[in-house]
């Protein structure tokens, strides 16, 4: 009787201290859980601020524009190889007459505008958003949309310039 | 009957209380927690309104009235500022908002700084802006291009006590004393020195509630 007596008062202590451990876990747990529904339910108005003023400024500015030999140097050489043959061109037509000739160069192209540093994404827009021109119906950049947690789009349509040609 | 009598310590007066106690204490942190969370994205979802407010208005052209000057937001009683058109930076009109948050007012001069569109004493070129602006907000602005640098080693609006020097971006950041922060960036054309040259840049315009 002594020793049953003995085992339940030694039982009384433990069952306290592990309400309150399991009540703590509810708490945290719960707060997480707020604090994450916050934080995951962002708004969109960068990406719109990017996208938009972004092709904004591709359909406003031309080639001819651009201070080239101090701040474009890419863009400067392809004026110069020859690439480029119209600098009076706006910005997005550029980049569609070059995507025609040669991907990469309107890849080129279009680095040269927004990053300082291509390959780490660094320059005028946040790291944290990827960007991606997409030209009739084709990708320029190939960035990995499938894992992105947002994406917004927003389009312009453009008209190419025509050239036509005279053989004798 | 010993059984019994002994069985009574099961249920101590003491260990109640202190469960209780425990109890009050999570539930009030917790109250306390959601409570300070949900006030918090109120305040951000404020700051992010007013940010959008104040770029859209720096986006545009801007208004000024026509008599006695032009580009004279500090003297007029109405306007509305802005300097961008097409993408790019108007010059003239960047240079008319620069002149005007750098317009300081003297007391013992009541003849300085701004003029007041609510009536009674001026003020100084800043608070006039966010008066314009409909700002209930501070605000800073600056240009950057590509490389991170900030054009003209410059920043517009609110004065940052202790000043950022060197002027960078994490330095003016780091100066704003603040518990809530909104950084908004739009992208403009910015010929600076009017020779039909320019670049690409990063306006980024920063609002906060000050303490």
């Amino acid at each position: 009787m002594e020793s049953k007596i003995k085992s339940l008062r030694k039982k009384e202590g433990f069952f306290f201290s592990l309400d309150s451990f399991m009540g703590l876990i509810l708490f945290v747990l719960t707060l997480a859980m707020v604090y994450g529904f916050f934080v995951s339910s962002h708004s969109l108005h960068q990406e719109f601020f990017v996208s938009e003023d972004l092709l904004n400024i591709f359909t406003n500015i031309k080639i001819d524009d651009l201070d080239l030999t101090n701040k474009y140097q890419t863009i400067d050489s392809q004026v110069w190889d020859g690439k480029i043959k119209d600098s009076s061109l706006l910005l997005i037509e550029g980049i569609s007459i070059l995507n025609d000739q040669n991907n990469q160069d309107a890849v080129d192209f279009f680095n040269d505008l927004v990053y300082n540093n291509p390959v780490a994404k660094t320059g005028l827009v946040p790291v944290q958003y990827d960007i991606d021109v997409i030209i009739s119906d084709s990708s320029l950049l190939g960035a990995d949309s499938q894992n992105a947690r947002s994406i917004l789009a927003r389009q312009r349509l453009i008209s190419k310039p025509v050239t036509t040609t005279t053989t004798i | 009957m010993t059984c019994l009598i002994e069985k009574k310590g099961q249920f101590w007066y003491l260990d109640l209380l202190i469960a209780l106690f425990v109890i009050l204490i999570v539930a009030v942190l917790f109250a306390r927690s959601i409570v300070d969370i949900v006030d918090r994205e109120k305040e951000i979802k404020v700051l992010l309104s007013e940010g959008i407010d104040i770029s859209n208005s720096l986006m545009s052209k801007g208004l000024w009235a026509e008599f006695p000057s032009n580009l004279e937001w500090c003297k007029q009683s109405y306007g509305r500022i802005g300097f961008v058109q097409n993408s790019k930076i108007i010059n003239n009109n960047f240079n008319a908002f620069k002149t005007l948050v750098n317009t300081p007012f003297d007391p013992g001069n009541p003849s300085s700084g701004c003029q007041n569109p609510g009536g009674g004493s001026n003020v100084d070129g800043y608070k006039k802006s966010k008066i314009l602006l409909g700002a209930n907000v501070d605000y800073i602005i600056y240009m950057q291009d590509k490389d991170g640098n900030i054009i003209g080693e410059e920043y517009y609006g609110k004065q940052l006590t202790p000043q950022p020097i060197p002027v960078t971006i994490g330095n003016i950041l780091s100066a704003i004393d603040a518990d809530n922060r909104i950084n908004i960036f739009r992208y403009v054309y910015y010929d600076e020195d009017g020779d039909g040259k320019g670049e690409i840049i990063r306006m980024g315009i920063s609002v906060w509630k000050a303490k």
